[in-house]
């Protein structure tokens, strides 16, 4: 027998006012530690998808709404740009090189990429199997599209027109798999990816091109710097979606945004910027689910408080016994709040719990991020520091009562 | 064994109330006798280091309790005085054994398990080792609060209206009980109690 395990049988000897302790104290706990979770793994995911991207060019339009498209296609594109006036920027000395993207295309919700080799490269992203797309009409999975859809290489997908399941199909162009990447963690696992070219030839509804009398249209340029290499009839009329840059200098950083938009079409979207501005838009909310937290910790410590005061009341004889048998004050006082201490920290875990698997349901709900239980961030720490303080406050005051005890008057008058 | 020298105690400052001189031998069982308010109880606290008196002297063997710091005074209570209340006021979340070596882990700082199964065995609680306090009678409650306050071998048994509600038979009971135990542990008895009956069988006899 020792001083915690006599505040531990307190503990458990009212179960009924003890557990509404630990479930009040587990809720305000868990509410705060899962709004961490969330806005932790979204910052975290945002720099994972938007790291090496030094500013995104698409239509003119919102520059969030051509972040959100562009690199974690979830909203719809601006528009499209002119392949030449994407070719004409990125011309510029400021630009070290750029990936052009041709988005507009999904195939069973998962969005369709038209790119180069170089976006899979960007994200770290390496072949399973197979190969990169080469030829016309030919894509590479995504992890997740691949183990989602059951697909594999020799796969023929068709792919519907616009972004969300039940486009209008492009039945006579099918896509043919020719390779599966490896699970990077990014929103590349949930895309398919193929040539800008194929994305063209999808679009190029058979129209028959007259050209034969101006030849040197079906001349190849390449476009160095965009990776890819057209006719010149392609560059004079094909578009793209958007442009991911990177820059050759930090100055390029306050030069570029400003020559872009002087541009009539083009729109600059900086992702640290537009991110940022994200999250001051749902930093309010949070805010205010935050403050929910706070005020069910604060009135789970009062009912700590009162559970503790209560139990005084009722032992006050015990107490006094326990005195009478060589207890000292200290001992008493030390006991009470070992009793306020074991409410919280059970309190505190059950919390934990709480919000981790909660955490895990609603990640697991999104069939885009793969669901961990066991993401922790480092501000977790200091709630459940914090918790313990609050709990130990709520039995301070009762503790000192019964330090205070007259024991003898007590005695008396039992 | 006990002292007691011009003790003079105060109630909130204003009413103060004299304590006859006292000494009790070692082994001689006594008790002190009053009314309701004649302060019996009052002197069974300070004897009892549980409360302070305005003034005055208590000895018990060789150590003068009215000087010690709380802490001391609260050590030596543990080793030294057992007391019986009026009520059992057991511990409502142990069991009859844990009651029992709480007494001992509070004044001895351990818990001896075999003086414990023993003192179980001679007050006739064996059966009740791992029983609730709700789920014994009142009768055996008392005889675990009187194996309580013996468990530590204390030089002084207080005991405050141990036979308040008893009948006759059982009065004549509780109080051989008590001096049976107490000769066993080598304690001196001292009952605090209005009951007349009490002081045919205890000699030595303080009258308030």
């Amino acid at each position: 027998m020792n001083l915690f395990s006599l505040s531990a049988k307190n503990v458990i000897a009212k179960p009924l006012s003890s557990l509404l302790s630990v479930l009040l104290f587990g809720f305000g706990v868990s509410i705060i530690v899962i709004i961490l979770l969330t806005s932790s793994f979204m910052k975290n995911e945002i720099s994972k998808n938007a790291g090496g991207i030094d500013l995104v060019v698409g239509a003119k339009g919102s520059p969030l709404q051509i972040i959100l498209a562009s690199i974690f296609h979830i909203d719809f594109p601006t528009g499209n740009i002119s392949l030449n006036d994407a070719n004409n920027l990125v011309a510029n000395r400021l630009i070290t090189s750029a990936i052009p993207l041709s988005l507009g295309d999904s195939h069973k919700g998962y969005r369709i990429v038209g790119t180069t080799h170089a976006y899979a490269e960007l994200y770290g992203a390496e072949l399973a199997q197979g190969e990169m797309f080469e030829q016309e009409l030919t894509a590479v999975l995504g992890a997740n599209v691949a183990k989602i859809l059951g697909l594999k290489i020799g796969d023929e997908i068709q792919s519907e027109h616009g972004l969300s399941e039940g486009g209008e199909g492009h039945d006579e162009h099918p896509y043919k798999v020719v390779g599966i990447l490896n699970s990077s963690g990014n929103v590349i696992d949930n895309l398919i990816l193929t040539s800008i070219q194929s994305v063209w030839a999808v679009h190029d509804h058979g129209e028959e091109h007259d050209h034969e009398e101006d030849s040197d249209l079906h001349d190849l340029v390449t476009l160095k710097k965009l990776g890819v290499e057209v006719t010149k009839e392609q560059l004079n009329e094909e578009e793209i979606t958007s442009i991911f840059v990177q820059y050759r200098s930090p100055m390029a950083a306050v030069q570029l945004p400003r020559i872009v938009n002087g541009t009539s079409n083009l729109q600059a979207a900086s992702p640290p910027y537009e991110t940022a501005r994200l999250f001051t838009i749902i930093g309010v909310g949070v805010e205010v689910v935050n403050v929910l937290g706070v005020v069910i910790i604060v009135l789970s410590a009062i009912s700590v408080f009162i559970a503790l005061i209560n139990s005084l009341k009722e032992r006050k004889y015990e107490l006094a016994i326990m005195r009478s048998m060589g207890a000292g004050r200290s001992k008493i006082f030390v006991m009470i709040l070992i009793e306020g201490f074991i409410l919280t920290v059970v309190g505190s875990l059950f919390g934990f719990a709480l919000a981790h698997s909660g955490f895990w349901l609603l990640s697991s709900a999104i069939d885009q991020i793969q669901p961990s239980a066991s993401f922790v961030v480092e501000e977790e720490y200091y709630v459940f520091v914090g918790s313990l303080i609050v709990g130990i406050f709520a039995a301070l005051v009762p503790a000192i009562m019964g330090y205070k005890a007259d024991i003898s008057e007590t005695l008396a008058k039992g | 064994m006990l002292t007691i020298n011009s003790l003079v105690h105060s109630y909130d400052g204003t009413v103060t109330i004299e304590f006859p001189n006292w000494e009790v031998e070692k082994g001689n069982h006594s008790v002190i006798l009053g009314n309701s308010g004649s302060g019996k109880t009052t002197l069974l606290h300070i004897i009892g280091g549980l409360l302070r008196p305005q003034s005055g002297e208590v000895k018990i063997g060789e150590t003068s309790i009215s000087q010690m710091t709380q802490s001391s005074l609260d050590k030596f209570r543990g080793i030294n005085i057992g007391i019986v209340f009026q009520k059992a006021h057991l511990i409502s979340s142990l069991t009859v054994f844990e009651n029992l070596a709480l007494s001992q882990y509070l004044g001895k700082g351990k818990i001896e398990k075999k003086a414990v199964l023993e003192i179980m065995d001679r007050l006739g609680l064996e059966e009740l080792k791992t029983r609730k306090i709700h789920q014994i009678s009142q009768g055996q409650a008392q005889r675990v609060s009187i194996g309580r306050a013996l468990l530590n071998n204390p030089s002084l048994l207080l005991a405050d209206e141990p036979t308040a509600s008893l009948d006759d038979e059982n009065c004549g009971k509780v109080i051989q009980l008590l001096k049976d135990q107490a000769e066993i542990h080598n304690s001196t008895l001292i009952v605090a109690t209005h009951d007349q009956r009490v002081k045919g069988e205890l000699k030595n006899t303080l009258t308030l």
